[in-house]
């Protein structure tokens, strides 16, 4: 799969194009600077040109290329023809993947060269140079994990949004960011000078291949036949970091009003694919549960493939979350309860976008991109709700927007800060609490018919 | 065992009903052709039975093995040769056979000689270097032909292999299928060209709306619409064309069935040779200006089109599978048989 990727990659003229004007560039400003003088300013200047120019490659033009990886292959009718030979659904995903994130290994590795001579005009930390490039490069293995994952999806939508919306905003960031001094933040926070920068970097890229994968394997599961489960994986592979993650913030020693947005980092990707999986009706996928006896259904409960043990799934990690909280050193008063109404602000983005798709029942056939585009909405909706409520300065507005959990966030930055807010902490809570209980009831009432399907499939399935 | 085994099959699309209670059998060894009109439910059929789709109820089995169940044993056995498929970019013909046999797990040497195996089979040697996507239509379907052969499949099913091909193609493509039946491989064709099937398939399957309304060979197909009575004539006259089937429209025991460029070709219900005559006697009354009349033989087309016409006047003598009640899909039938059993 790499082998073919990679020949039509680097024969293609995308590839070439970038390639050639990357090298171009540099060389260009580099020459510019040189005549201008062997000055740390300008040795400055050239980091700031060589990274910024990486970047857009990296993680603008080259993640775009991921955008088709898969429609490509569906609209041409050549998908069916791979998912046929031994290949398996993950292997293309990942042979698509390893071949864009290859091109872009090239390209970084094109640019060692112009950061030698850099060295020379002085003031360099080469060390922390070398690392803001594996960064970038590691980042944009992400991004092209995100497009390649969902280009597999049937929704133009989902896929014209990163193109269209992603670009701009991302190149515009990067332009602004990289040449108003974020480059040399960068430079110093990759120099590695104390222990919490290491955790921080260390973290930044588990999150990134954590959501990669994640990614990847979305699309791996539009592309596999039903009889495939790579729900199960997905699931233990969230649980795992979920378990592991109080230890990760103690390690980090995180501020507790990060720790909602570090767990929603592991259970968006888990608990978004697992509410829009689809019921599995095969039978083979129930059978190595089924061989481990009473645990293995148990345990099926939580990981089987489809939405209904993903409604359970998504109450345990939500239950993970405030227990993983409430373990944290000095959690307790205003403080612990801001970030339990985060959590529920969070969670419940999640479960209502999730419920909606399950009471649409087959209405939704893309159910991953629905998932996305409604998740999308009602943070939208949220948003500008609570900007318009604070605008009429009404309360009421808030309260009338408090079905959309995201609403909760706003809300809770501003008790205390104006005379018109007459909600508090508990009101949050408590509300919060109802959404996030309304929206799992109504998961799990629907899923107590499909439980009960799974259980004549279950006893239909040999235990040998 | 039958290379094809499908019973009472169900495919849903929301409200749509692709395939509707379809069961047949297909033994080892032989061609069967598949026919139907566009959206009749071949092309879901197929794809169910290639493991590329799921039934919404049913079994589909390909030498005794659950399609959906042991999707990976399955596409071992079967060759798949869609309609349609795009070729990649930046890729030669070499390229893109060597590419499918590593994919198909084949290694080293043996891969190689595979590769050139099919390219001498489908005589592809001579395009070996040039790009896959810059083919013409048959190059194109003999490279999906040879693809679909590189794992060396007990069956092949092909979904309209020779759509879109020149006669030349259309000929090639048959000789090739032909050889392939008499290795002893299981074909499972589907075709809009009937007479070709005719000639090549050792039964036909004729669906309709998502049901089986024929399985048979083809001249059992033939006796069955002759069953049916009537002859057909080739009508030209030297007045407009239109005026034939204008004429017919009044007629009792006369149908239209397709205009000519001087004519129509017409079918007349009772086969005497009497009566034949008077429907002549009275075109000519009427003003038509008849310059031809010949009788003519009844081919696969006239009898497909027959039975859809049975169909259409409500005329169940073809034994149709009862419908599936119109609630939400019911869960897969799943076999429990493992591949070994």
């Amino acid at each position: 799969m790499l082998v073919k990727e990679l020949r039509q990659g680097l024969r293609g003229k995308t590839f070439v194009a970038v390639f050639l004007v990357l090298q171009v560039l540099l060389s260009l400003f580099l020459l510019g600077a040189g005549a201008a003088g062997s000055t740390p300013r300008a040795g400055t200047f050239v980091s700031e040109v060589v990274f910024v120019f990486f970047s857009l490659a990296a993680l603008v033009i080259q993640p775009l290329r991921g955008v088709g990886a898969l429609s490509g292959e569906i609209r041409n009718n050549t998908i069916d023809l791979m998912v046929l030979t031994r290949l398996g659904a993950l292997r293309i995903v990942l042979g698509k993947w390893v071949s864009v994130i290859s091109q872009t290994a090239l390209m970084a590795v094109t640019i060692f060269p112009y950061l030698i001579l850099r060295y020379y005009l002085g003031g360099m930390d080469l060390f922390a140079e070398l690392l803001l490039v594996l960064v970038i490069f590691m980042l944009s293995t992400g991004l092209t994990a995100v497009t390649v994952g969902l280009s597999g999806c049937r929704s133009i939508l989902i896929r014209g949004l990163l193109p269209v919306l992603g670009t701009p905003v991302l190149a515009w960031f990067i332009f602004r960011f990289g040449f108003g001094g974020g480059v040399n933040y960068l430079i110093e926070f990759c120099s590695l000078s104390d222990t919490t920068r290491s955790f921080a970097l260390l973290g930044f890229l588990v999150a990134v291949a954590y959501i990669g994968w994640s990614m990847l394997s979305i699309g791996a599961s539009q592309i596999a036949p039903t009889a495939e489960n790579h729900s199960t994986l997905r699931r233990l592979i969230a649980l795992g970091l979920m378990l592991a993650w109080p230890l990760m913030l103690r390690a980090m020693s995180a501020p507790i009003d990060a720790v909602p947005f570090l767990w929603f980092i592991i259970a968006a990707p888990a608990i978004g694919i697992a509410l829009s999986e689809e019921e599995n009706p095969v039978s083979t996928v129930y059978r190595p549960f089924v061989r481990k006896g009473l645990i293995g259904r148990i345990a099926g409960g939580l990981l089987y493939p489809g939405w209904p043990s993903g409604a359970v799934f998504s109450l345990v990690l939500g239950l993970i979350g405030f227990a993983g909280m409430a373990m944290l050193p000095g959690s307790s008063g205003s403080q612990l309860m801001k970030s339990q109404i985060y959590l529920l602000a969070l969670l419940g983005s999640l479960l209502l976008p999730g419920m909606l798709i399950v009471l649409a029942g087959q209405k939704f056939k893309d159910r991953a991109a629905a998932f996305i585009l409604l998740w999308i909405a009602f943070v939208i909706v949220g948003l500008v709700g609570a900007s318009l409520g604070k605008e009429l300065s009404s309360s009421l507005v808030f309260w009338c927007l408090a079905w959309d959990p995201v609403t909760l966030l706003p809300m809770s930055d501003l008790i205390g800060r104006y005379d018109w807010v007459t909600f508090e902490w508990k009101h949050l809570l408590l509300s919060g609490t109802i959404a996030n209980g309304i929206y799992l009831l109504v998961l799990l009432l629907k899923s107590i018919p499909a439980f009960r399907r799974i259980r004549s499939l279950e006893q239909e399935t040999p235990s040998e | 065992m039958s290379a094809l085994k499908v019973h009472n099959l169900y495919r849903y699309f929301g409200q749509l009903q692709a395939v509707n209670g379809v069961s047949f059998e297909v033994p080892h060894g032989s061609v069967c052709g598949f026919v139907g009109a566009n959206g009749a439910g071949k092309t879901t059929t197929m794809r169910i039975l290639a493991t590329l789709d799921y039934p919404t109820m049913g079994v589909a089995e390909v030498c005794g093995i659950n399609v959906v169940n042991h999707p990976a044993e399955v596409r071992r056995m079967i060759g798949w040769m869609p309609d349609h498929f795009g070729n990649y970019d930046h890729m030669t013909v070499l390229e893109y056979l060597d590419f499918y046999a590593r994919a198909l797990g084949y290694k080293g040497k043996e891969r190689r000689q595979r590769v050139q195996e099919v390219m001498e089979f489908t005589d592809l040697v001579p395009l070996a270097e040039r790009f896959s996507n810059k083919l013409s239509k048959g190059m194109t379907q003999r490279l999906g032909l040879g693809r679909s052969l590189l794992h060396d499949p007990q069956v092949l099913i092909m979904d309209e292999p020779a759509a879109g091909l020149d006669p030349k193609a259309r000929v090639e493509l048959k000789h090739l299928i032909r050889v392939l039946a008499q290795e002893g491989k299981t074909i499972f064709i589907s075709s809009h060209i009937l007479s070709e099937l005719g000639e090549m398939c050792d039964s036909l399957l004729f669906i309709n709306a998502g049901r089986i309304v024929h399985h048979g060979g083809a001249e059992d197909l033939r006796r069955s619409a002759d069953a049916l009575g009537g002859v057909l004539y080739d009508v030209q006259v030297a007045n407009e064309a239109q005026h034939v089937a204008d004429w017919c429209v009044l007629q009792p025991h006369v149908e239209f069935l397709e205009a000519r460029k001087h004519g129509g070709r017409i079918r007349i219900e009772v086969d005497d040779p009497a009566k034949s005559a008077d429907v002549l006697a009275r075109m000519i009354k009427d003003g038509l200006k008849v310059v031809e009349f010949h009788r003519e033989e009844r081919n696969l087309e006239d009898a497909f089109i027959d039975i859809l016409g049975r169909i259409e006047r409500g005329e169940k003598n073809v034994v149709l599978p009862p419908p599936m009640p119109a609630s939400q899909p019911a869960p897969v039938e799943v076999s429990t048989a493992s591949p070994e059993s």
